[in-house]
């Protein structure tokens, strides 16, 4: 009798089991979906909560302007600083990099009357240069790239300060403050620039070999190293790439202003950290990720601008980017351990 | 006929009362509504005079700023024998920017040359802990003197304390309020912030006629800023009963980012609030990049203060929205800090305030800017030998 049961009572369990592990499956889904897009919802909450508050104002063509046209140096920095971060590597000079790259183009074009091209050319070539000077001291040399970069973002700080006299400088030709003040369809040029850099970070990192080997030197070094990766090579171009992008960033402060404030780049600092690191709880979570980037600086903006929309200036929005970051980046933390447990 | 006549009388009669009724009820109801009226009238005839004579006040203000400064310094002499060889410690909050250190170089200059009085800066880099590291050196070196530049004399009772029973005066700089001493510190020299805060909201009720809307923008981590922005908004409502005004802080690490969104946030919600005013152009540098950019030059008018060379130049870019800047003669501001140095030295009570020059550019003479020294902007040195003239060896 109990041998005729068995089968039976076994195939009412492994049917049970089946459902459970359906069910367990599909939980596991949502939750990996939601890691995955949470930002992206959340962005997308806030601008309907925000629409629904203010609705004669906030859902406009002009925040939309407003919301992708004025924050662009901040998702360059910030896409910028993510392929060092991509790598394991911190560099920490990107903030003084980005106020050292718009005053010498100022100083270049508007102090010494260099032609646009030229100081475009060369701001960008020393910016380059000095990404080769980190990569140099934090990969060859082997110092932490963290205290090397915090080394080098202060010395830059200083020589900006010393090519601009401490002053703001101006005196850009108009017609380079122009051209990077230039709209099209409502948005300014620094805007598609930014695109374009999201769309090609995102082909590098995602779609092709190089990205994959990145994946692998910020995963674990020694096992890259073991494999036949070239590391060092990685972890320098991450570097490079860095502080050549923070320069450029420079660039457009510099002409979306008309002026460079050698103080300005160190405020780029900590939020660019920020929005890559709540970036690497999106689309991809646990990598930093160019979509996740994206979304997560303009899930920020539309979210402080909702904010200055409502009245709220100044603290509320330092809550604002503070409390997302902390709470994405554990909630991110905290499914990522469900998830292992599941597994 | 007679009949008619007759018959017309009660007619008539009944129609002339009819008539009076009429009238009466007119001129009752005359009455009535203009006893419901006339305050309100009164109120606005008064209201209206009230803002035109504001609007005449706060254009008088604004046309004596734009003319060269003038002397109102002071007259009561100090001896400067036996002041050689004195050492000042100069705690400056930040030597990064740069209209702190212009003052500190001229300062260190015009000390030594005409006192003798040696003047050692101390950068502390907007650190509090550093600005108390420049205390304990002064104490530690036995210095004569502490200037404690743009840092709240508040953040410092206890350094003072230990300072003043060490034996060294501390004067502080441009903590907002010209002679404001209570602190505990020996003496302040400062521009007068709420008299800038004063000319900003004058030119906002002129170029408004009195019936503006504005947006303050304050950045109350720099000490000066909320005697400004206070300044600015009771002014205001001194002059312009029907103005609108409004106040922000967003302070200095949030500048470059927020400072954008903020104005243009504020032209996407509030279309009417035109006129923007934040306390230095320096916060204002990213937001008039965004007006820019955003092609809202004709929407807003920004007024600021400061007048930094390489900012105020955006008065002849009317894509930027700036249209005042107003000005502190910064050398002027030296010989100011150099004399109450001079004064603490020697025991001399120090002056309340020196009324440092300070001089509105807008549209109207934004011609005067030319050239990356700002000194000749102001059209007036005369304040260098008024101060030598008190400097009595």
């Amino acid at each position: 009798m109990s041998n005729i049961k068995e089968p039976a009572d076994l195939k009412v369990s492994s049917s049970a089991s089946r459902r459970q592990s359906s069910k367990g499956q599909s939980v596991a889904q949502l939750t990996g979906r939601l890691e995955r897009y949470g930002v992206l919802f959340a962005w997308i909450a806030v601008a309907i909560l925000f629409s629904l508050l203010l609705p004669e104002t906030f859902p406009t063509p002009s925040t939309i302007r407003l919301i992708f046209g004025t924050q662009t140096v901040i998702l360059f920095a910030t896409i910028g600083l993510m392929f060092s971060l991509a790598v394991g590597e911190f560099d920490l000079s990107m903030g003084s990099m980005v106020g050292f790259g718009g005053s010498m183009l100022v100083v270049l074009n508007g102090s010494h009357h260099w032609p646009a091209w030229a100081a475009v050319g060369l701001t960008l070539v020393v910016s380059f240069l000095f990404g080769c000077i980190n990569a140099f001291l934090a990969v060859y040399i082997g110092v932490q790239s963290i205290i090397i970069t915090l080394g080098t973002g202060t010395l830059l700080a200083g020589l900006t300060l010393a090519i601009t006299g401490s002053q703001v400088v101006t005196g850009m030709s108009t017609s380079l403050v122009d051209a990077i003040s230039k709209q099209f369809l409502g948005l300014p040029l620094p805007f598609y620039l930014a695109l374009l850099l999201t769309i090609v970070a995102w082909f590098i990192l995602q779609q092709t070999p190089l990205g994959r080997r990145m994946i692998f030197v910020q995963e674990n070094r020694e096992v890259a190293r073991l494999a036949g990766l070239k590391v060092k090579r990685i972890r320098a171009g991450g570097l490079i790439a860095t502080s050549t992008i923070a320069g450029f960033a420079g660039i457009i402060l510099a002409g979306t202003n008309g002026a460079a404030n050698p103080q300005s780049g160190s405020y780029f600092l900590l939020p660019a950290f920020a929005a890559a690191f709540l970036g690497s709880t999106a689309i991809i979570p646990g990598r930093f990720n160019a979509i996740g980037t994206f979304v997560a600086v303009y899930f920020l903006v539309t979210g402080i601008t909702g904010l200055q929309y409502l009245g709220y200036a100044g603290w509320p929005e330092q809550v604002f980017y503070g409390g997302s970051l902390v709470i994405a980046v554990s909630i991110s933390h905290l499914v990522g351990r469900h998830q292992i447990k599941g597994n | 006929m007679s009949r008619d006549i007759k018959n017309a009388r009660p007619d008539a009669g009944s129609g002339t009362r009819k008539k009076n009724f009429a009238v009466l009820s007119l001129t009752v109801g005359i009455a009535v509504i203009a006893s419901v009226l006339a305050p309100t009238v009164a109120a606005n005839a008064a209201s209206s005079t009230a803002t035109t004579a504001g609007v005449a006040r706060a254009t008088a203000v604004v046309k004596a700023y734009r003319k060269v400064p003038v002397w109102k310094g002071p007259s009561a002499t100090v001896s400067l024998a036996g002041l050689s060889g004195k050492r000042v410690v100069y705690i400056n909050v930040s030597s990064a920017i740069p209209v702190l250190k212009y003052w500190s170089d001229h300062v260190v200059d015009l000390a030594l040359k005409y006192g003798g009085v040696k003047v050692e800066v101390v950068d502390a880099k907007g650190s509090v802990d550093e600005a108390n590291k420049g205390f304990a050196m002064a104490i530690a070196t036995k210095a004569d003197a502490v200037l404690l530049q743009a840092f709240p004399a508040s953040l410092f009772k206890k350094q003072i304390d230990d300072a003043h029973a060490a034996g060294i005066k501390v004067i502080t700089g441009n903590t907002g309020v010209p002679g404001d001493v209570s602190g505990g510190q020996d003496a302040e020299v400062s521009f007068d912030y709420a008299q800038v805060g004063r000319i900003v909201a004058n030119w906002f009720v002129m170029d408004s006629k009195g019936k503006g809307k504005a947006l303050v923008v304050s950045s109350n981590d720099v000490p000066a800023s909320p005697t400004q922005a206070n300044a600015t908004v009771a002014e205001i409502k001194k002059n312009c009963p029907a103005c609108n005004v409004i106040v922000k802080d967003v302070q200095i690490p949030q500048w470059q980012t927020s400072i954008p969104t903020l104005f243009l946030s504020t032209i996407n919600t509030e279309p009417d609030r035109t006129y923007l005013l934040p306390i230095y152009d320096g916060q204002s540098l990213p937001g008039l990049g965004a007006i820019r950019t955003a092609g809202a030059g004709n929407k807003v008018k920004v007024g600021t203060f400061n007048a930094t060379p390489g900012i105020v130049e955006s008065l002849n870019d009317p894509k930027s929205g700036l249209k005042l800047d107003v000005g502190g003669h910064n050398e002027w501001w030296a010989y100011a800090g150099t004399d109450t140095i001079f004064r603490v030295l020697s025991g001399t009570a120090p002056i309340k305030n020196y009324h440092v020059g300070l001089r509105v550019f807008d549209t109207t003479n934004s011609k005067l800017i030319k050239g990356k020294d700002d000194g000749p902007w102001y059209g007036y040195t005369g304040f260098r030998g008024h101060f030598t003239a008190l400097w009595k060896k």
